[in-house]
């Protein structure tokens, strides 16, 4: 069957891609990807989980299908030693958004005992069933950088995760991959 | 609480060997020092490993080029080199072949027309062309380097029931309390068992969950 074609219609603009502005949005968690392990310049082994959000469509009408990558920093060791709770608080903070199930224990700290929470000490820890679908606030920057070409770009960055009071999961998985 | 895992034993024909052959090289760890670099970043092996490492498996082995334009010329910037690898399968007794095209660039003196007598010497590239397919066929065919060119495929799935077994060991892990790190840890290493790691995983997994039950009942006596 032939493709209609109108070569009046036809434009050569490229279409101009524009960033997710600034702001607070409505997510799902719709991929969780291969986690990749780096050892930073202060000697600290991290994995980094690489996520894709889709943008909610019945809260941010404009912005549908859009997405954000995010990256989850969990700090492994730091000099061989464990990692501080500080050096893990965006990690805590993010598992705390999508109500990951956390165990918790009581800690001798400074010869006090404690009840702590014990989170999942990199992404071989870590049930990624909790984690695709989960609903999901991110507050979002905008981060300029320069491309191998010399031209100035903007990416959205998530700054903040936060608990979708009253989102649902969704189904991560609808995209047959072929 | 699902039974221990056994070992079983499997009978196998002169087919069987040859797949198994074929396996234990695909298996076969490629010697560091064998192991180049390309510009590109990609690994790659030379040559001369592969037809050494073809005289080693499969001793019975040729090259043939293909009945019609084993040497094919796209127009004076590309040549393709076409042959057949057979070899014979000692175990099995059956001849097996593969086809297998390669290609290189007809390198040109630098900043001159693309002619005839610029070309600067039409047999390396030629035989490099040679050289990329059959590379290509000793990989595809007899399994040599699957670790380098990343063809290692393993298909010894656990069954069914074994994944059943695991599964309700998991369940039984969670009923017992242990930690959820440690079951996501058992949960996830669940990928990567295969038969020949089965049954020490499931073992070890087993033995875990065991001793975490009993504590668990010893703890739950005393508070009592």
């Amino acid at each position: 069957m032939p493709i209609p074609f109108d070569k009046t219609t036809v434009t050569m603009e490229k279409k101009e891609f524009s960033p997710i502005p600034e702001g607070k949005y409505f997510t799902n968690i719709t991929e969780y990807n291969e986690p990749k392990e780096i050892t930073t310049r202060k000697g600290a082994i991290c994995d980094v989980l690489k996520l894709t959000l889709s943008i909610d469509g019945s809260k941010h009408p404009d912005l549908e299908g859009r997405k954000i990558w995010a990256d989850v920093w969990i700090t492994k060791t730091v000099n061989g030693e464990n990692p501080s709770s500080s050096d893990n608080i965006k990690f805590y903070k993010f598992l705390e958004a999508i109500n990951y199930p956390l165990d918790n224990e009581e800690a001798e700290i400074d010869g006090v005992k404690t009840p702590v929470l014990l989170l999942p000490q990199g992404a071989k820890e870590i049930f990624s069933e909790e984690i695709e679908g989960k609903p999901l606030v991110v507050t979002t920057f905008l981060d300029n950088w320069t491309d191998k070409d010399g031209n100035p770009r903007q990416t959205a960055k998530v700054k903040f995760f936060e608990k979708w009071e009253g989102g649902s999961t969704i189904d991560a998985d609808d995209d047959l991959p072929f | 609480m699902p039974k221990k895992a056994t070992d079983s034993i499997v009978v196998n024909g002169e087919m069987q060997l040859a797949i198994e052959k074929r396996t234990t090289i695909s298996n076969t760890k490629t010697p560091k020092q064998m192991i180049k670099k390309k510009g590109d970043g990609f690994d790659y092996v030379e040559e001369g490993y592969m037809r050494a490492m073809l005289d080693k498996v499969y001793p019975d082995w040729s090259w043939l080029p293909t009945p019609n334009d084993s040497v094919h010329f796209l127009g004076s910037e590309w040549v393709v080199v076409s042959g057949v690898l057979e070899i014979t399968e000692e175990e099995s007794g059956r001849k097996r072949r593969f086809f297998s095209p390669g290609a290189a660039r007809v390198q040109f003196k630098k900043n001159q027309p693309h002619t005839v007598e610029n070309v600067i010497d039409i047999d390396k590239n030629v035989a490099s062309a040679n050289s990329m397919g059959f590379k290509r066929a000793c990989n595809r065919l007899a399994h040599i380097a699957d670790d380098v060119y990343r063809k290692q495929v393993r298909t010894d799935f656990i069954t069914e029931e074994q994944e059943k077994a695991y599964d309700d060991l998991l369940k039984t892990a969670k009923d017992v309390g242990m930690k959820m790190t440690r079951l996501a840890q058992w949960r996830n290493a669940k990928e990567t068992i295969y038969q020949s790691n089965y049954v020490d995983a499931f073992n070890s997994f087993y033995e875990e969950v065991n001793h975490l039950e009993k504590q668990t009942k010893k703890t739950n006596k005393e508070t009592k």
